[in-house]
């Protein structure tokens, strides 16, 4: 389905597509926000369907877009069950403090990856090799679920489950 | 100020009521403006400051019109609107001109009749659109298409007619005039392409008083150079509108004078109202009446045929053609102009008669379009035949 768009110089912007009844369907967003929505036959007659205000055009577009955004949510949420992400608060005993990334080599005993750093005055997004981890630090890290497991095993016994 | 506070209460006063009237008619606020300032013209004496937010008015409503401007998506499509609006201009612009001549003006006068007949109202009709609900129609994109190729036209139009009078009155040779206009284009285009930085700048993103105020004195500031190099300043205001139309500028501008641009244009057809003297209409009442017919009937049959040729079904041609009928600011600003250049004030009554006129009729024609084409199209309208090459 191809939705045509025009200019309607000092009016506002028209849309208009061909329904299988051989209509076209025409929305007209005027400039201060309004909608029109008319069908129009292949004489030029036009017959005016609905004149929205902008709240409503909006709740009308959230009902119609509903159902294929919930069915992407849906797929979204199958991939996500496949891996997982936590964020993690480092105890003052936790073996990590003082150590660097890179020294720890969290991804290697662990597999799970530390993709931030949390701090209470600042935060360090992709942290680099040499980062020293403080106690208080909260690493967010992610992993496959055995992954992510197993790092908390190592290195917390709190995890703030998201 | 004191005296003239109670006059300005009175004004807005009845500006508000016309714009009340209007809603309650279904019928677009302009010609009740202009009936209104016709109505407080007749006993209250117009004071200079009046006639001073007139100017300001036109001022800002021609740069708010040359802002808007915009060929758009047209460009990808150039014979849905180069094809109609060319006919719609070589069947309406040559009637004005013929009727000028025909009532013995000079042929200055004849060209300035030609642009009155020729330019359609895109303050009357846009605001028809949205009330009749028309802007879901097909024909309404070529309508509009050929709002969009009359703007092109009345922009060279004004260049030329500012060549041919020197605008200021006095004669001057007509390369002077056509060099001094380059010359304003070229400064303002270079004023808005080298200095978006630093005039960005120095607007920071969250003043909206520094962009609003900067843009003010920016228009009045453009207006008066033009009028200081012998141009007009409604033509220089259009001219500003253009250029900056071009900038990144564009969009803020515009939003920024909505508001106002109700205000504007209020001032500015109330105010021509007020100029308007009924006294006056009787001697020009048959050239007036003459100039109306002509006016509706090549309006409609121009419009009827370009809506043809556009490939739109003959009732919704129809519709188009008496869509294109009313009339305002542009014939206004026109009329000014050549009583400005010819100190003729004929111009002037003749035209404020035919503005009135099809600014009342016109939105009437348009709301009733649908019954006027049925009737056309039994009263063998068809008979007219469609041009050459038309599809349907």
């Amino acid at each position: 389905m191809v939705t045509r768009e025009a200019d309607l110089p000092g009016v506002g912007t028209k849309y208009s597509f061909p329904l299988t009844s051989g209509e076209q369907l025409v929305a007209v967003r005027h400039r201060v926000g309004h909608w029109e929505i008319a069908r129009v036959d292949d004489e030029g007659q036009t017959t005016p369907l609905v004149t929205l205000a902008p709240k409503e055009a909006a709740e009308l577009g959230r009902i119609l877009s509903q159902r294929q955004e919930a069915e992407a949510d849906a797929r979204k949420q199958m991939l996500f069950e496949e891996f997982s992400m936590e964020w993690v608060t480092l105890d003052a005993d936790s073996p990590l403090v003082g150590q660097t990334l890179r020294d720890a080599g969290v991804r290697a005993r662990t597999g799970a990856s530390v993709i931030a750093v949390l701090r209470s005055d600042s935060s360090i997004p992709s942290p680099p090799p040499d980062t020293s981890f403080l106690a208080g630090d909260t690493l967010v890290i992610i992993g496959g679920r055995n992954q992510v497991d197993r790092f908390i095993r190592e290195y917390s016994s709190i995890a703030i489950d998201t | 100020m004191g005296p003239h506070l109670f006059e300005f209460a009175l004004l807005f006063g009845v500006l508000g009521l016309a714009a009340a009237v209007s809603i309650w008619l279904r019928m677009p606020v302009v010609p009740l403006y202009i009936i209104a300032g016709l109505g407080i013209g007749s006993f209250v004496e117009k004071n200079e400051v009046a006639e001073f937010l007139g100017q300001l008015g036109v001022v800002f409503l021609l740069f708010s019109m040359g802002l808007e401007f915009s060929v758009g998506n047209l460009r990808r499509e150039p014979k849905r609107f180069i094809l109609p609006g060319t006919l719609d201009f070589a069947i309406n612009f040559p009637v004005g001109v013929a009727a000028g001549f025909a009532f013995g003006s000079s042929w200055l006068d004849a060209v300035f009749l030609g642009g009155i007949v020729y330019m359609t109202s895109s303050a009357v009709v846009s605001q028809c659109i949205s009330e009749f609900g028309r802007a879901t129609r097909p024909e309404t994109e070529t309508l509009l298409a050929i709002m969009v190729f009359e703007d092109l036209v009345i922009a060279a139009y004004l260049v030329m007619i500012s060549t041919l009078t020197g605008a200021a009155g006095e004669q001057r040779a007509v390369f002077v005039t056509l060099g001094l206009i380059a010359l304003f284009l070229g400064a303002l285009w270079l004023l808005a392409q080298r200095f978006q930085r630093p005039l960005a700048r120095v607007i920071s993103p969250g003043s909206e008083e520094g962009f609003t105020l900067a843009l003010f004195a920016f228009v009045l500031l453009i207006a008066s150079a033009a009028l200081g190099v012998g141009l007009s300043g409604e033509v220089g205001a259009f001219l500003a509108g253009l250029v900056i139309g071009t900038t990144e500028h564009k969009e803020r501008a515009a939003s920024t004078l909505l508001p106002y641009r109700t205000l504007f244009a209020a001032l500015f057809f109330i105010s021509f109202g007020m100029s308007l003297d009924p006294g006056t209409f009787n001697e020009v009442i048959v050239p007036g009446v003459v100039l109306i017919l002509a006016g509706l009937a090549t309006k409609s049959i121009g419009g009827y045929l370009a809506g043809r040729a556009a490939g739109h079904p003959p009732m919704p041609s129809w519709v188009l053609g008496f869509s294109l009928i009313p009339k305002g600011e542009f014939s206004i600003v026109i009329a000014a102009l050549a009583a400005k250049a010819t100190g003729e004030q004929q111009i002037v009554a003749l035209t404020g008669l035919y503005v009135l006129s099809l600014a009342l009729l016109g939105p009437v024609a348009m709301r009733e379009a649908d019954r006027l084409s049925r009737w056309m199209r039994s009263l063998g309208g068809s008979k007219l035949a469609a041009p050459k090459g038309s599809a349907s």
